[in-house]
């Protein structure tokens, strides 16, 4: 393996990649990443056999080949380079590889590759292709509410439904619930089939944070391709692939406890509401706070109190005029909402005070969030 | 000026049997476990036991070869405790500044309720007129300038006594105790101040600060003030409670995985239903366990979210139990405790007890809580003050858990 890329391509594939560098001690050659040059093109790939992650980056080869190298010393050796220019060769008889930028000169000992494990391929040919801005913003406002219990492994992920020609994400931990619902135009290329995937939150987290996509995601016209079979599902770019296991299990039928018809809906600028609960839960000294929510001639009234500290309330003007309602809910589970909105107002669902409550953002029919309120002595 | 009050309930355990069964007045009445269970203990004997040489923390085997024609009963610990909130729910009509110390014993500020010692003395035969006319128990009580000297007061006149220590009879009083009388201290470091010929607190009383120090450790310095009378120490009445919890002491070991889950989901029916009386939740599962050997081991979990469902502090309580070193005991003793309290109950939209999965009507979602808080409401009638195993109790423990 003889090869040149740029410093900055290396640095960046480096750091998505290590997101799936393993610590575990069991398998001490999953804390490497493999380098593998061929075709113009030098391939980064990690795994710690949940999830794994491959960044392709441009590069002059000069000859093909392949390595295990630790990912963390390289990473931090590679960002550190004077030049951008990085020379990379296996220098199979000494049993290091050679990383050259300007007068540094970098020797790793390397690992066979034919011994780094690799996740099977994804067998089905089941997929589809979305715009990442939608997909992304698809997950972001869904991830939010899954379970951190591992004694409820099939609520730690979020479920796709794909359905023809629409796709449903939907998180819930059990009190809570986020469902984002895309439809595909019929130029677009549907998908045509259903399919059903858990897919774990730890992998869309990792999707959302991958630097090498984050900053070409601006641009409105990328797209990935998403294909799955019952075991795993990978979200493809031209240069960057995850391939991520899915969850075992059944995912809750979910669909009853969307309200289809609540006895009151407040539309609440997002932004105020969101300070104001942001202010109510500053007195917690548990860091799980309860907001009471008030509604009566206009005024929706938000109170939290903490017993010896003293207590907080916020009014924000609204358009109620029924007999005065109450009910409330932990403060986080109105703020993870609102954080990951992006409407100017929302639409507030009330029905009784120990029932569902609804937040939708205003104008937008294709998102929901269902949340339980707290029942208080 | 402090004024602060001690009560003492006399002889508690055995006084209620007593007063619940007249037929046993004037016998030596032992409460402990049963006799012939070879590692129960005297938790209270009665003061016609104790002219046995019957005391507390005695093995029952002892007790029972000193007295073997008395009267052996088990310990009832749930109606002692009905009792106890009695006992302290009529101290607060006296005064709001309570510390209890335990069950059938606690520390009174009066200082805002008496404007003298005098007043304070009166207050003090009405506390007793109320224990002895609505409990039918007697108390002995301790009235003093501090906590130290109440609690020493309370003990001179035993039983049905009242002592009264003014300020000006505060060094009479304390130089005319035996060592004895220094409560805190313990038998092993009564021997060594014995050794050193110490037997009085008039004895304490010649050493310095710093040779109390080398003598008794840094609680030697505390000694050294409150032997002169000098004891600064509020009452504090608790603030709300930190942790929820009950535990189980086996009068056989307990082995076997059947009974060992049986207890398991007896403790979280408890623990929960002890929480929804106060509309609590938790965060922090907590189970201790005690083996044969009296190795004691505790295993805990902090979860993202908080919980006060029955069958889900069961499951953790099952996952827990796993983590211990012999999950199969025997065990001598189990705990379950739920800390990091919230005085909210997250209700559940999706219950994994009736899944969604089984129905189309999304009320029916909420059924379990609703069931779990009738149950807790209608063994809170039934029971009355009482913190009793609830008379009623859902289908428990679920089939399906078994599996553990």
């Amino acid at each position: 393996m003889r090869l040149v890329t740029r410093r900055s391509d290396l640095v960046a594939a480096l750091q998505t990649v290590e997101r799936a560098v393993s610590t575990r001690q069991t398998m001490p050659i999953l804390s490497g990443v493999l380098l593998a040059a061929a075709e113009g093109q030098l391939r980064l790939y990690a795994t710690d056999l949940e999830l794994s992650i491959e960044c392709r980056i441009p590069a002059q080869v000069e000859e093909e080949g392949s390595a295990v190298l630790d990912a963390r010393y390289l990473h931090q050796i590679a960002r550190r380079f004077p030049e951008d220019e990085v020379y990379i060769e296996k220098a199979a008889a000494s049993g290091v590889v050679q990383v050259r930028s300007g007068l540094s000169r970098l020797s790793l000992h390397y690992q066979d590759p034919s011994d780094f494990p690799q996740l099977p391929p994804v067998e089905s040919e089941y997929g589809f292709t979305i715009n990442q801005k939608t997909l992304f913003t698809m997950i972001r406002s869904t991830l939010f509410a899954t379970a951190n219990d591992p004694g409820r492994p099939f609520l730690t992920g979020v479920l796709f439904e794909i359905d023809p020609g629409e796709l449903r994400l939907v998180a819930t931990d059990g009190n809570r619930l986020a469902l984002n619902r895309h439809v595909w135009e019929e130029k677009e290329n549907p998908p045509t089939g259903s399919f059903r995937a858990i897919v774990p939150e730890r992998s869309l987290g990792e999707l959302l944070r991958a630097s090498v996509i984050s900053a070409a995601g601006e641009e409105d016209n990328i797209q990935v391709t998403v294909r799955m079979d019952r075991r795993q599902v990978s979200f493809s770019w031209p240069s960057y692939q995850l391939v991520t296991r899915l969850i075992e299990g059944q995912f809750p039928n979910y669909r009853p406890v969307i309200p289809a018809h609540q006895r009151i809906t407040v539309a609440v600028p997002r932004e105020a509401l969101l300070a104001a609960v942001e202010r109510a839960a500053v007195l917690s000294r548990s860091g799980a706070a309860f907001t009471s929510l008030m509604l009566e001639n206009g005024v929706l009234r938000l109170r939290s109190r903490e017993a010896e500290v003293g207590q907080v309330e916020e009014e924000i003007p609204v358009t109620y005029e029924e007999s005065p309602f109450e009910t409330a809910y932990q403060a986080r589970f109105l703020t993870d909402v609102l954080r990951v909105l992006s409407s100017e107002e929302v639409l507030l669902g009330l029905d009784a005070s120990l029932s569902p409550g609804t937040i939708r953002p205003a104008g937008q029919d294709n998102y929901v969030y269902v949340m339980m309120p707290v029942r208080v002595g | 000026m402090r004024i602060i009050g001690h009560v003492d309930m006399d002889a508690f355990f055995a006084a209620i049997e007593v007063r619940d069964h007249p037929e046993l007045r004037g016998k030596p009445i032992i409460v402990g476990g049963r006799p012939g269970e070879p590692r129960g203990v005297v938790s209270t004997a009665s003061y016609e036991a104790r002219r046995y040489g019957i005391r507390s923390a005695m093995p029952l085997a002892t007790a029972f070869r000193l007295c073997p024609r008395g009267i052996f009963l088990p310990v009832d610990m749930p109606r002692y405790v009905a009792v106890s909130q009695q006992l302290f729910h009529l101290l607060s009509e006296f005064t709001p500044l309570i510390e209890p110390v335990s069950i059938d014993e606690a520390f009174l500020d009066l200082s805002d309720v008496a404007a003298d010692f005098g007043e304070a003395e009166r207050l003090a035969h009405a506390i007793k007129e109320a224990i002895k006319t609505r409990l039918q128990l007697t108390a002995s009580m301790g009235v003093a300038p501090n906590k130290f000297l109440a609690k020493i007061a309370s003990d001179l006149q035993k039983p049905d006594g009242l002592t009264v220590v003014r300020p000006q009879d505060v060094d009479n009083l304390l130089l005319q105790l035996p060592l004895e009388r220094l409560w805190g201290l313990g038998v092993k470091s009564r021997e060594r101040l014995q050794r050193a010929g110490i037997h009085s607190i008039a004895d304490l009383r010649l050493l310095s600060r710093a040779q109390l120090r080398a003598l008794l450790g840094s609680w030697g310095e505390e000694v050294y003030d409150l032997i002169r009378g000098i004891d600064e120490r509020p009452v504090t009445s608790p603030g709300p409670a930190k942790s929820v919890g009950r535990e189980f002491t086996f009068p056989e070991d307990l082995a076997g995985s059947d009974r060992i889950h049986q207890e398991l989901a007896r403790l979280a029916r408890l623990v929960s239903s002890r929480l929804a009386e106060t509309c609590q939740a938790g965060r922090t599962v907590i189970l201790k366990a005690r083996y044969t050997d009296f190795s004691t081991h505790t295993r805990s979990r902090t979860l993202p979210y908080s919980l006060w469902q029955a069958h889900e502090l069961y499951r953790l309580a099952c996952d827990l139990l796993q983590q211990l070193p012999q999950p199969t005991g025997p065990f001598r003793l189990l705990g379950l405790s739920l800390a990091g309290l919230v005085p909210y109950r997250q209700l559940p939209l999706l219950d994994e007890e009736l899944p969604v999965t089984r129905t189309d009507q999304p009320q029916v979602a909420h059924r379990s809580d609703r069931l779990d808080d009738l149950v807790a409401r209608i063994n809170r009638q039934l029971k009355g003050a009482g913190e009793e195993t609830p008379l009623i109790s859902r289908g428990w423990p679920p089939r399906s858990y078994h599996r553990y």
